[in-house]
């Protein structure tokens, strides 16, 4: 609220600045002593007005068309408000501007009338002629008193009053220099106020003056030199503040040649009467002269501040306009915004209810209308949060699918078992599973095939194929049936039977180890001692080719009986493994020991290792764990085809989870690798690819690195080979780990 | 509208004419003297009205013109320092009853016609007189800098001629400062 207050505070003030500022400018026009001085500050103020205004507009409309560009939520509808508001303000503000316009220009042209001008005109030109009549009679009067004064009055003629009155007198010959009194008699008789003889070079000889103002009038050098040239002057001049006058200058004749040419000067005032009608007359006449030349510049004055008025009002208007049509438009376009936050998802949108009319109401009724939502959503979330914290706990995997086999959600635990990676699965179909991920194929077929069927409830054990080898399967799934608040389809509940199977062949295969020993390692000495004895007592009886027969056989009974002792030996060890005797071990000198052991034996291999350096000491059973790395070395140098380029990589690393801290040891061969079919059991007994051995080594090394609470995987190498990997954990105690992650 | 359509035309075709001016004022000498202990400085200029100016005169407008002084005492990097100013103002009207031109000293009031323009504009140029100061508030010894310049106060023309003044070149009369250098 406060930046709208703000902006129509500060629009406000520049509108009513910008109208104080326009009356002041139309005072000033009319009458250029009010405000006349401000005026050029008023037109700058009103154009910055104008200016201020118009870039307010500016922004406003580069506002609006970036919202109808990316067509925001009420930008139309702002839009056609404006334009109505423009219309509705503008159109008559231009039609009353076409007519003032018009009133005032005829106006000012109806105060201008032709027959004011000739009649002032006419009354100018009569005051010139009563003026022109008088200036002859006084041309007429300075020139006479020129040609006395020239035809030589005698010195003393002064006092002849009476000569002087008489022009005809005939007794002065010669050029008279009237002295100060003779010159004011002479002024006073033809009424002059002033009375000059001066030189042609201006230089004052003598003067009379009536008034109290001592500094004679000395004719300017323009009306000397006409009167040098022998043309007397006569002008109506206006004197000071005093008023017309009539300056004569003639020329003063002088016989003698010696002295400089003269001028007699006289300045005769225009009667009072006269003079106040006259100026009268002049000052109408250049007062309508001047506003017949100001009439055009008057006009555009004019025109100029009504066009600012004009402008200014447009201006005020349009942003009005704007300003109204957003305010007016903001609740819609805020609702609309709001309907189009609430499809979107946000539940939490609350509009400013500004009004208490109707949009007010219908903006109440939004806000009630996504509160009930965003606490209705609330719940479900939190509903749905503890499903699936449910679900995500869950070690079974859980897969949810709608009627059409689509998949609706699947939890973390299954697809740690389907090891689906990062691979989005939400409302694929069963059947693209198999497209994404091949291994699956199995899965979505033992799926597809219930589904299709329609079963009910459904229970299978299934098999696919990952990384770590084959993993069996056990799925059970139901269909569920349309209700009221949920909709159909089927839910899948799958389990990772495979360490449950293996610890169960385990557990067999410990057993028949066990009883295979028991069973055959007792008859087994009887035999020996049996054979041992016939050789003995019937050896030396015999005749040579039957001893040598004999010999040979019992040899062989009491050989195949040791291999056979060892054999059930090795499977009595298998079934009954002795407890683990754990001692701080460093593990990367045992495995530097036993590779020296069969680098001395294989000369030609090489061995690459790779150890980390921040190995920790851990607790195992040395005896026993170098027995694991006996048979998953003395392996390696057998996959290799040739022993002799034989290229077995050992490494050590220490593995930081969030389950714990790890040691994981690999040995890689360069070998053929493990063939596909016997990945899957390859640590099974009698599981082998060697035409050699018991078929229980890797089953040993699995049962003690399991003894240890590791685990130990083999898988081919993407470089070719096969890859063993042990996982041992960071414990005192590792027991207290049986299984790691 | 039509008058709208004249402004801008009239707008338009004094913007073309804005580097037109076709005469105007110039000063044309300078002097200082020191007299009776008084500094006085005279100055004379060339005045020549323009076509526009002159119409304006002749059809009653009164023309105001200031001759505007000033001595400085000029600093390195550093913005001078005005030691003296004085402004004098004078009126030129023309008297249409008796067809001269009057020419009025508006400090003093006196006031003299002449029956052509060309004579008031050279009594007008001719400035005596124009500054007088006591000679005592410019300190010895220093070289002093003199500015004149000679102007048509056009805010003193009547109000509806002032937004064509702005516009309109030709009533932009007035004298570039002339400088000169005053010793003591």
């Amino acid at each position: 609220m406060r930046p709208r207050l703000a902006i129509v505070g500060t629009v406000g003030m520049l509108s009513l600045s910008s109208l104080g500022s326009l009356i002041l400018m139309s005072a000033a026009i009319q009458n250029a002593g009010r405000f006349g001085d401000l005026y050029s500050l008023l037109l700058l103020t009103n154009l910055l007005g104008l200016a201020a205004f118009s870039g307010l507009i500016a922004m406003n409309v580069r506002d609006l068309v970036l919202q109808l560009r990316r067509r925001a939520p009420g930008a139309r509808l702002t839009l056609r408000m404006l334009s109505i508001f423009v219309t509705l303000s503008v159109l008559p503000i231009c039609v009353l501007y076409g007519f003032s316009m018009n009133f005032l220009m005829r106006g000012v042209d109806s105060w201008f009338d032709v027959h004011i001008d000739h009649a002032l005109s006419d009354a100018l030109e009569l005051s010139r002629s009563a003026l022109d009549l008088r200036m002859r009679e006084v041309l007429s009067q300075t020139e006479n008193l020129a040609e006395e004064i020239s035809a030589g009055a005698p010195q003393n003629a002064v006092l002849d009053l009476g000569a002087l009155r008489d022009p005809g007198n005939s007794v002065v010959t010669e050029t008279w220099d009237p002295g100060e009194g003779d010159l004011n008699l002479l002024r006073r008789r033809i009424g002059a106020e002033e009375l000059l003889v001066v030189t042609v070079q201006g230089r004052l000889l003598q003067s009379s003056n009536s008034g109290t103002d001592l500094v004679p009038n000395i004719p300017p050098a323009p009306i000397l030199l006409q009167v040098k040239q022998g043309h007397s002057y006569i002008g109506l001049e206006p004197i000071g503040n005093a008023g017309l006058y009539m300056r004569v200058a003639v020329a003063l004749p002088d016989t003698n040649v010696d002295r400089p040419a003269r001028v007699l000067q006289a300045l005769f005032p225009v009667a009072e009467g006269m003079n106040a009608l006259a100026s009268n007359v002049e000052s109408a006449h250049a007062k309508y002269q001047e506003l017949v030349y100001l009439r055009r510049k008057l006009k555009l004055s004019f025109a100029m501040t009504l066009t600012l008025v004009l402008l200014s009002s447009i201006a005020t208007a349009v942003w009005a306009a704007f300003y109204s049509a957003r305010r007016l438009t903001a609740p819609i376009s805020d609702l609309a915004a709001g309907t189009a936050a609430v499809a979107a998802g946000n539940y939490t949108m609350t509009l400013p209810v500004n009004t208490s009319d109707d949009v007010g109401f219908l903006v109440s009724s939004f806000n009630d209308m996504t509160r009930r939502i965003a606490v209705a959503r609330s719940e479900v979330d939190t509903q749905h949060r503890y499903v699936n914290t449910l679900l995500s706990q869950l070690s079974s995997g859980v897969l949810a699918l709608d009627e059409t086999g689509h998949i609706k959600t699947l939890n973390d635990a299954g697809r740690r078992i389907l090891d689906l990676g990062d691979v989005v699965i939400t409302g694929m179909r069963v059947s693209e599973l198999a497209e994404k991920r091949e291994h699956l194929a199995p899965f979505v077929e033992c799926l597809s095939a219930h589904l299709e069927a329609g079963d009910e409830r459904w229970q299978q054990e299934s098999q696919i194929f990952i990384r770590t080898g084959r993993r069996a399967l056990m799925c059970r799934g139901s269909h569920l049936p349309l209700d009221v608040d949920t909709e159909a389809g089927h839910v899948v509940v799958f389990d990772d039977v495979t360490a449950l199977i293996q610890g169960q062949r385990d557990a067999a295969w410990s057993e028949v180890a066990r009883r295979l020993a028991h069973e055959i390692k007792n008859p087994l000495t009887p035999i020996q001692l049996s054979a041992e004895r016939l050789r003995q007592k019937y050896l030396s009886k015999m005749a040579p080719p039957d001893a040598e027969t004999l010999d040979r056989l019992t040899t062989t009974i009491v050989q195949q009986v040791e291999t056979m002792k060892a054999m059930v030996n090795t499977f009595s060890d298998y079934a009954r493994m002795p407890a683990i005797n754990q001692e701080r071990t460093d593990l990367n000198k045992m495995i530097l020991a036993v590779v020296d052991l069969y680098r001395s034996a294989n000369p030609e291999a090489r061995f690459e290792l790779d150890f980390a350096t921040d190995l920790p000491p851990i607790s195992v059973d040395a005896s026993r764990l170098r027995q694991v790395f006996n048979n998953l070395v003395k392996n390696a140098l057998e996959a290799s085809s040739d022993r002799t380029k034989a290229v077995i990589t050992l490494s050590t690393r220490r593995l930081h989870t969030e389950t714990g801290d790890y040691l994981t040891i690999s040995i890689l061969d360069r070998g053929d690798g493990i063939p596909p079919e016997m990945l899957t059991n390859i640590f099974e007994p009698y599981v082998t690819s060697k035409t050699r051995g018991t078929g229980l080594g890797l089953a040993i090394v699995k049962k003690i690195i399991e003894e240890h609470g590791g685990v130990v995987t083999l898988e081919n190498d993407e470089g070719g080979g096969a890859r063993a990997t042990i996982r041992l954990p960071l414990v005192a105690d590792p027991k207290a780990q049986r299984s790691p992650a | 509208m039509n008058a709208v359509r004249r402004l801008i035309a009239l707008v338009f075709c004094l913007c073309l004419s804005a580097g037109a001016i076709a005469r105007g004022v110039t000063i044309t000498n300078g002097t200082a003297s020191f007299e009776d202990a008084h500094l006085v400085i005279s100055i004379q200029a060339s005045i020549a009205l323009n076509e526009n100016v002159e119409e304006a005169l002749d059809n009653g407008i009164t023309l105001f013109f200031e001759a505007e002084t000033k001595i400085l005492r000029e600093r390195r990097l550093w913005p001078d320092t005005q030691m003296l100013r004085a402004s004098h103002r004078f009126a030129l009207s023309r008297h249409a009853l008796s067809n001269r031109y009057a020419l009025t000293d508006l400090a003093s009031g006196e006031s003299r016609t002449f029956k052509t323009l060309q004579e008031a504009l050279l009594v007008l140029g001719d400035l005596q007189r124009v500054l007088v100061s006591d000679e005592a508030v410019l300190p010895k010894p220093e070289v002093y800098l003199a500015r004149a310049r000679l102007r048509l106060i056009t805010e003193e023309l009547p109000a509806p001629m002032r937004p064509l003044v702005w516009i309109s070149p030709s009533w932009w009369v007035s004298s570039p400062w002339y400088e000169w250098l005053i010793k003591r």
